[in-house]
């Protein structure tokens, strides 16, 4: 079971950053054309996960700036960690969050915002009063499927992560494993459990996604 | 006497279209801005109001002409959307006290009938109710100048008419200059109001008597 809670544990503070960063980036991106932005924000969506994971160890790795920083500071190299797997879903997941918030903040009616403006809200306060409620539903759908991509990762964190017991082994690993090393109940438990999850979390979002705000 | 409004502009919306119109209000009576549909009378309010930076505008407030300049949420103009532009997520309270003091906002609710509608949400209000909210909510925040952007088009006439006499009431009691915005004739007529007629974009100063 211990590499579910770590699954857990990984996918919920992933989440948790990525939910604050795909909605300060979806406003930016829901009224602006950067498409070069927005490409390369939603790439990791469509790389295979052996490139992003390359690439990911290439910025986070102990020879890079971000990686010498990390371990200059935390005394622990960043890659092969727990805190390396939270970014290495945090990028895996940005995509998935962006879209459904952009979509959603995209969809407010801008008459509301302009009267917001007028009412005496500047943008910030327009955003967080009238933007963000209304978008809610189609950015908590995103979030859950965020959640669900993040929880279920196995390229990216096997490359980022390797595959440390412990440390480092998540439910996808511990699955792969189990199922090499033959321990078929080990693998089915763990098979069932996640797609359960799976799906109830895409029927969670789906369902979010759906229905009216008001 | 309050402010008057004095609004020149130049702007380009696009390749085929570009307005230039010049107008004043002064405060206490309602000027009527009538033309036919995509005369740009809107767009000359949205730019009044600063949610549109126009080419080149002078928008001064009596002699005021750095109010023209400001950020919409700084102008204190209060404008009436066409679609009202209720916030859905908000009760009728809520969404007059969005920009007032709660005092204001009560007191409005009052002045406009509203107080038993208050804790509900706009999507059940009748045309004539929501009609009511969004001018309570404009009025509330005791605004420099008011734009009503066809705001009773969609009403029938025996309460378009009805409304747009309590408007002109309101208007003169609060001594603010006022602009409405319409393409129907009669509402001018009805109102008894200064016309300013917008055509293709075209509003040369003629001033008034």
């Amino acid at each position: 079971m211990e590499p579910l809670w770590l699954s857990l544990e990984i996918a919920s503070l992933a989440t948790a950053l990525t939910t604050v960063v795909a909605i300060a980036l979806a406003a930016l991106l829901a009224r602006r054309r950067l498409v070069l932005v927005d490409a390369l924000l939603t790439t990791p969506l469509v790389l295979p996960p052996t490139v992003l994971g390359y690439f990911l160890l290439v910025v986070l790795g102990k020879q890079s700036a971000v990686g010498q920083l990390w371990q200059s500071v935390f005394g622990a190299p960043l890659v092969f960690s727990k805190s390396g797997l939270v970014i290495a879903s945090v990028v895996t997941s940005l995509p998935l969050v962006l879209q459904s918030a952009r979509a959603a903040i995209e969809s407010v009616d801008v008459t509301l915002i302009q009267a917001a403006r007028t009412l005496g809200a500047g943008p910030v306060k327009a955003f967080a009063r009238v933007t963000l409620p209304l978008a809610s539903r189609g950015i908590a759908a995103g979030i859950v499927l965020g959640f669900a991509r993040a929880l279920g990762d196995f390229g990216v964190t096997l490359m980022v992560g390797g595959n440390l017991e412990g440390e480092t082994r998540t439910a996808s690993l511990a699955i792969y494993d189990a199922f090499i090393a033959n321990r078929t109940t080990d693998a089915l438990t763990l098979v069932l459990t996640m797609a359960g999850a799976s799906v109830l979390l895409v029927s969670l979002a789906t369902l979010l996604g759906r229905r009216p705000h008001v | 006497m309050s402010d008057a409004l004095y609004v020149e502009i130049e702007h380009r919306v696009d390749a085929r279209f570009s307005l230039a119109v010049a107008l004043d209000a002064p405060a206490g009576v309602v000027t009527v801005l009538q033309g036919p549909s995509g005369s740009g009378k809107t767009t000359v309010l949205q730019i009044i109001a600063g949610l549109i930076r126009p080419d080149s505008a002078t928008v001064k407030l009596g002699a005021d002409a750095s109010w023209g300049t400001q950020p919409p949420e700084r102008r204190n103009v209060s404008l009436v959307f066409q679609s009202l532009a209720l916030f859905p997520h908000l009760t009728v309270r809520q969404n007059v006290e969005f920009g007032a003091t709660d005092q204001l906002a009560a007191e409005w609710l009052e002045r406009m009938h509203l107080s038993a509608l208050a804790d509900r949400k706009p999507s059940v209000l009748s045309g004539g109710e929501a009609q009511r909210v969004a001018l309570a909510r404009a009025l509330a925040r005791k605004p420099r100048v008011l734009l009503l952007d066809e705001p009773f088009s969609a009403l029938d006439d025996a309460l378009r008419v009805e409304l747009l006499n309590e408007v002109a009431t309101l208007v003169k009691a609060l001594d603010v200059p006022t602009i409405l915005v319409t393409h129907d004739v009669r509402d001018a007529h009805g109102l008894g109001a200064r016309t300013v007629n917008i055509n293709r974009g075209q509003a040369p100063f003629r001033p008034h008597e």
